[in-house]
């Protein structure tokens, strides 16, 4: 039979994509274990995620929060750093310690048959620290150089100011993760101490494991952590970050007159994760920045050659989140770049056509195949789950609302989600390349903060126009 | 505990359970299956030898250009084709270049495998009916604005093509990066491309990877029918070794927009499948893999001297590198920097390398191995890497084996050889307007 390229050859059959089951139990401390099987490769992933993250820190304790993360890994009552190194070195472990908006999470990967071992030093990580005045004050200055640094990177400046300019001055989600140089200069072993305690509480902790294990094995590997941690060490505090107080609209500018790219971030706050559209959302998306193929991509790289690629995208928070479309572009290109994003957002209120509709749907069910095939994406599955309160299945229910959405109703959840009459617009670049666009330009410093203001750190005079 | 007495290596028991089959079409194309039912997809990558090392003088960054190119439609493929149907699909794609080799890649549900095949045999055998002059300014846009973005635009980065042209001499193939300069990227034409494609881009100098839920049969039954009928090229010259050696120390200075300064030490090395290919690698680990390793532990802990410290053998078909790059920490110069480490060298040479941290690096490699094989596309890959490059599908865990047995006297003899007894590149990245304060050779 003379082969037939002009098409492309359909499928070979259904497809046969299961989500993996996670089994829940409570253990005798009260912690919330979450397991979920991973045969594939002869490795134990678990995560402990205590509530320490950052919407606990103080403003006048900006950075405390990923300090301790850093300083959990620097030893334990019986390791200094170097043996703690030495002890993971030599059971092919690793072990990382991070901190996001609401949670301080403990990450283990450990060889099967150096699980039992390798879990003890989670277990004295996460629970006997060192907190050694020495290995405080090696991190501290690794963290004061890290904020020298910090304006090198035009990504990263534009990251800290977008979130500054979402979330504002007032919550601790508003500024860095790294702190301040008056925050971290301030900072002290016994504070750090305080706020690794105040997180410390199985009650409100969660642990997933997701390994060749079932549940009951599962269980029966923590009964280590449910002996050594019983419940109310400590009392949580009830801190919380204070609300965002989000920019105004509009267009505001990091100079950097000689830079070969702008780097530009475009959109606004957005639904909490917990909002009932939430699932949708990513789906709305997908036709316009969420995938190669997307309106906005096409146009400004594949048609324009502006940019290596341009993505946009809602980021789930539990506390309100946010809707960025995030590129780097050959500065010369930044007005009419931004223009087009604009433009690309308006007319995107009209909903996706047709076909992009059924292109979504069908990429989303299909994609269901190689979404949950590794033990880490196991593991990601098991925290996004847990972390946001999503029921089990929420990829199917995802597809099963979708299936029930004509184009119409897709451009209602646009106009309800996306606003391009209220974008702020983030330009990392020469800022004389926002001068054809004939709008007023608010500068920022390094750390998003205007310019104008008297208690920027950066050290600029200010010499933009007035906000 | 006792895990070190367990133990055959997982390396061991995980690589040699990669079973995989090699098939060869009659018109060259070597095919590597590797059937695995663990998840209901399948991984598809063609990899061809050929790579920035064999571009044309005046010409560098093309062979990565043209990976792009790949991506713009052929004959029976739309000019946005192979993203919109893979994506549609439910699948991821991507393609990367390197020294010595270009690899595309996609991974699909299984039931679409198929559609993988049209897609990658179209643009191995139709690429030029479909090419463009536009399309080619388009993709050289979108390469310019990668090299800004990655290299320009990134601390640091902008050095790594001084660092290569200090390395081997105008003219050799490792002397440019894949990236290239804007001139010749400029300077590309359509002609360039329907050369490139003709002398390298046909079945047999390339390898085509089935991995995941597929048969051996099945397989090739598929690569029969969509790879079968398109010609054969000319004959790939197979590429040739150039191992070079410095004749002196080479100190250069590279002004960049960054706080701290930053010294990275260079050797060329030998070739990959040379002797001292294994050792050198298990030398970096000890130097380097963790914050308890020689350097990491000096620098960082015992000392804060630096604000990182990072170190790679790679060793390729043409030659090798050896590279040690540490970023000062507050306060600190490059001279002293660069002394200490020197310092901490001899002391391995002389004392020998520490046997319980040998151990140590062993098995952080074994598990590093295992790790690095978590996906059906990453086992596919790695089979496919290795046939291309190596010339057999299962060389690359062979060679993980050899990493693992280096001795303590190997990882002595390499330093000594190639780094304590060899000349090197001293390449100092300083801030703006501080060249004061970059190393002026290895005896400060």
């Amino acid at each position: 039979m003379k082969l037939d390229r002009r098409t492309a050859p359909p499928r070979s059959g259904p497809l046969e994509a299961r989500l993996p089951r996670i089994v829940r139990r409570t253990l005798d401390n009260g912690l919330a274990l979450a397991t979920c099987r991973a045969s594939a490769t002869p490795e134990t992933l678990i995560e402990i995620s205590v509530g320490g993250g950052r919407s606990r820190e103080r403003l006048d304790e900006l950075g405390l929060a990923s300090l301790v993360a850093k300083l959990l890994q620097e030893g334990t009552r019986k390791h200094t750093t170097v043996e703690l190194v030495d002890a993971l070195d030599y059971l092919g472990a690793s072990l990382h310690a991070a901190v996001d908006e609401d949670s301080l999470t403990l990450s283990l990967r450990a060889l099967d048959r150096h699980l039992g071992p390798s879990l003890e030093l989670l277990i004295d990580t996460l629970l006997e620290p060192r907190f050694d005045a020495l290995d405080f004050e090696r991190v501290r200055t690794l963290r004061l150089a890290a904020l020298r640094s910090r304006g090198e990177e035009a990504a990263r400046v534009a990251d800290r100011a977008w979130d500054r300019l979402l979330e504002g001055p007032l919550t601790s989600l508003g500024h860095s993760a790294l702190g301040t140089q008056a925050t971290i200069a301030a900072a002290s072993v016994a504070r750090a101490r305080a706020f690794h305690e105040r997180s410390l509480d199985p009650r409100g902790a969660r642990v997933a494991l997701v390994g060749n294990w079932s549940a009951d094995e599962a269980a029966h590997w923590l009964d280590p952590l449910v002996r050594r941690w019983p419940s109310a060490l400590a009392a949580p505090s009830g801190f919380e970050a204070l609300p965002a107080s989000a920019a105004a609209a509009g267009l505001y500018c990091v100079d950097r007159p000689l830079a070969a790219q702008t780097e530009l971030r475009i959109g606004h706050r957005a639904v909490a994760a917990s909002h009932p559209d939430w699932l949708l959302l990513a789906a709305m998306n997908y036709p316009l920045g969420g995938q190669f193929s997307s309106r906005l991509n096409l146009n400004l790289r594949e048609q324009r050659g502006f940019t290596y690629g341009v993505h946009s995208g809602f980021e789930a928070r539990r506390g309100g989140g946010s809707f960025t479309v995030g590129l780097a572009v050959q500065s010369r290109h930044t007005a009419e770049s931004i223009r087009e994003v604009r433009r690309e957002l308006a007319e995107y209120l009209a909903g996706p056509t047709d076909a992009e509709l059924a292109f979504t749907r069908e990429a989303l069910e299909q994609g269901l195949a190689r979404q949950f095939e590794t033990a880490s994406a196991r593991l990601s599955f098991v925290h996004t789950v847990e972390h946001f309160g999503w029921p089990d299945d929420y990829p199917l229910e995802r597809l099963r609302r979708l299936a029930a959405l004509a184009p119409a109703d897709l451009a209602e959840l646009a106009r309800a989600h996306l606003h391009p009459s209220d974008l702020r617009v983030l330009a990392v670049g020469p800022r004389a390349e926002l001068e054809s666009l004939a709008q007023a330009v608010r500068e920022l410093d390094l750390d998003g903060a205007p310019l104008a203001d008297a208690s920027a750190c950066g050290a600029r005079a200010s010499v933009g126009p007035p906000a | 505990m006792t895990p070190a007495r367990a133990a055959p290596l997982a390396a061991r028991a995980f690589g040699s359970e990669l079973r995989h089959h090699v098939h060869v079409l009659s018109n060259g194309l070597r095919l590597v299956v590797y059937p695995d039912s663990s998840a209901p997809i399948a991984a598809v990558y063609v990899a061809y030898h050929v790579g920035s090392a064999r571009e044309e003088a005046g010409r560098t960054g093309f062979a990565h250009l043209f990976e792009h190119l790949l991506f713009q439609g052929s004959g029976h493929v739309a000019s946005d084709g192979h993203f919109r149907h893979v994506t549609q699909a439910g699948g991821t794609l991507n393609g990367n270049t390197s020294f010595d080799r270009t690899l595309y890649f996609e991974t699909v549900p299984s039931n679409q495998l198929e559609l993988a095949l049209w897609l990658e045999s179209d643009r191995m055998g139709f690429l030029l009916d479909a090419m463009t002059q536009a399309k080619l300014d388009n993709q050289r846009d979108v390469v310019r604005n990668e090299k800004r973005q990655n290299y320009e635009q990134r601390p640091y980065a902008k050095a790594n093509e001084a660092l290569a042209a200090a390395l081997f001499p105008a003219g050799h193939p490792y002397a440019h990066l894949p990236i290239g300069s804007h001139e010749d990227l400029i300077a590309a034409t359509l002609d360039d491309v329907a050369d490139f494609f003709r002398r390298w881009y046909g079945p047999n100098n390339a390898t085509l990877g089935l991995g995941g839920d597929v048969s051996l049969e099945r397989a090739i039954e598929l690569a029969q029918r969509w790879f079968g009928e398109l010609p054969r090229g000319p004959e790939p010259t197979p590429p040739r070794a150039r191992p070079v050696r410095l004749e002196r120390d080479v100190a250069l200075t590279v002004e960049d927009k960054v706080a701290l300064p930053q010294l990275t030490l260079a050797w060329p090395t030998p070739p990959a499948g040379s002797a001292d290919e294994a050792a050198l690698e298990m030398l970096a680990m000890v130097l380097s893999a963790s914050r308890a390793s020689v350097l990491d532990r000096a620098f960082m802990i015992d000392e804060l001297l630096a604000k990182g410290v990072t170190c790679g053998s790679f060793c390729g078909e043409v030659a090798g590198r050896f590279t040690i790059t540490i970023t000062a920490a507050e306060g600190v110069g490059l001279e002293r920097i660069c002394a200490r480490t020197f310092e901490l060298l001899h002391d391995v040479r002389r004392q020998g390398v520490d046997p319980a941290l040998l151990q140590r690096m062993r098995h952080r490699h074994e598990a590093d191995f295992v790790r690095a094989l978590d996906s059906i596309s990453h086992r596919t890959q790695a089979l496919v890497l290795s046939d291309v490059l190596r010339g057999d599908p299962a060389a690359f865990a062979a060679h993980a084996q050899r990493v693992v047995a280096a001795t303590a006297e190997d990882v002595r003899a390499v330093l000594a050889r190639h780094l304590l007894d060899s000349p090197c590149v001293l390449l100092s990245v300083v801030p703006a307007g501080q060249p004061q304060a970059a190393v002026r050779g290895r005896q400060a």
